[in-house]
């Protein structure tokens, strides 16, 4: 009875800190925000010269940043409030990760002191322990799967010594972002599912 | 001896939270610093019948506090934990725990 219990309480604690990403809108809006930053950085990357196409690229680097913010709250207010049921989450389960946040903000902060070699390992790096705290907050698997792929995109940036624009369009930004969309998808159709 | 302490401590067990779907309840609850009735539908997997029930139960006994208000114009009840209710909740798991610890050493 007791095992039973013991086991039936954490089984319900996993469900219910993993309930705030389970619908997927945070990987969808977060996937944009990468997809938005590399397509931005790339238009600065080819048309250095041209001072309106370099705006348009900050323009989308700074509306990638703040939309997911704004949209979030919103989105899940349309979408999963209505089909899943509304909650806030204790910030208890958010301490369980302040080691790879504090971890992803050293590394953050060392990226603003090395040279071009080492930029793509650094920014790889911490969008990996922000992904792995998510991870760990939530219980989702598929959180750690995808923090495998900046991780991984930032050693082979370091390994074929990519120029800095390359790591921030294609090897690290532009993959986590299609793996960000693709899982918040996937994910947003099975809480649909499940929800009806 | 030991058998004697382990039914004292069972006996101590809290009643009203040892019935598992207010266990769960409570689970959900703890985790959370409000929830409205569909997300504790959805997480318990109880019936809606037998949600309310147990939600009234619990708020009877000042364990929960419930909040009406309106998302998007739409009526919303939220329940949350009071600080009764999350220290019987937690006492109650200490005295599993003990229990647990015990049976095992036996």
């Amino acid at each position: 009875m007791n095992e039973l219990n013991r086991e039936k309480i954490e089984t319900i604690k996993s469900r219910v800190r993993a309930s705030w990403l389970e619908d997927g809108l945070w990987e969808i809006l977060w996937g944009i925000w990468f997809l938005l930053v590399s397509g931005g950085a790339f238009l600065i990357y080819l048309y250095k010269e041209s001072p309106a196409l370099k705006i348009a690229g900050l323009a989308m680097i700074i509306i990638g940043s703040v939309t997911p913010l704004l949209l979030w709250r919103r989105f899940r207010v349309k979408y999963s409030w209505t089909k899943g049921g509304y909650s806030i989450l204790r910030h208890k389960y958010f301490a369980a990760s302040g080691i790879a946040i504090v971890l992803g903000l050293l590394t953050f902060f060392s990226y603003l002191f090395f040279g071009v070699l080492f930029k793509g390992v650094l920014l790889g790096l911490f969008i990996f322990f922000i992904l792995l705290s998510i991870y760990f907050s939530s219980g989702l698997k598929r959180f750690f799967i995808i923090s495998v792929i900046p991780l991984l995109a930032g050693i082979i940036s370091l390994l074929f010594k990519t120029p800095n624009e390359i790591i921030f369009n294609f090897t690290v930004f532009f993959p986590t972002g299609i793996a960000l969309t693709i899982s918040g998808s996937i994910a947003y159709r099975a809480f649909k599912r499940n929800s009806t | 001896m030991k058998n004697k302490k382990i039914i004292k401590d069972i006996m101590a067990l809290e009643k009203l939270i040892h019935e598992p779907s207010r266990l769960a309840i409570l689970t959900i609850l703890s985790g959370v610093k409000e929830a409205d009735f569909k997300f504790l539908l959805r997480m318990s997997g109880l019936t809606r019948g037998n949600l309310s029930v147990h939600l009234s139960k619990l708020e009877e006994a000042r364990y929960i506090s419930v909040n009406k208000r309106f998302i998007n114009k739409m009526p919303n009840t939220v329940y949350s934990l009071t600080k009764e209710g999350r220290k019987a909740f937690n006492d109650y798991l200490k005295n599993m725990e003990r229990i647990i610890k015990k049976k095992g050493a036996k």
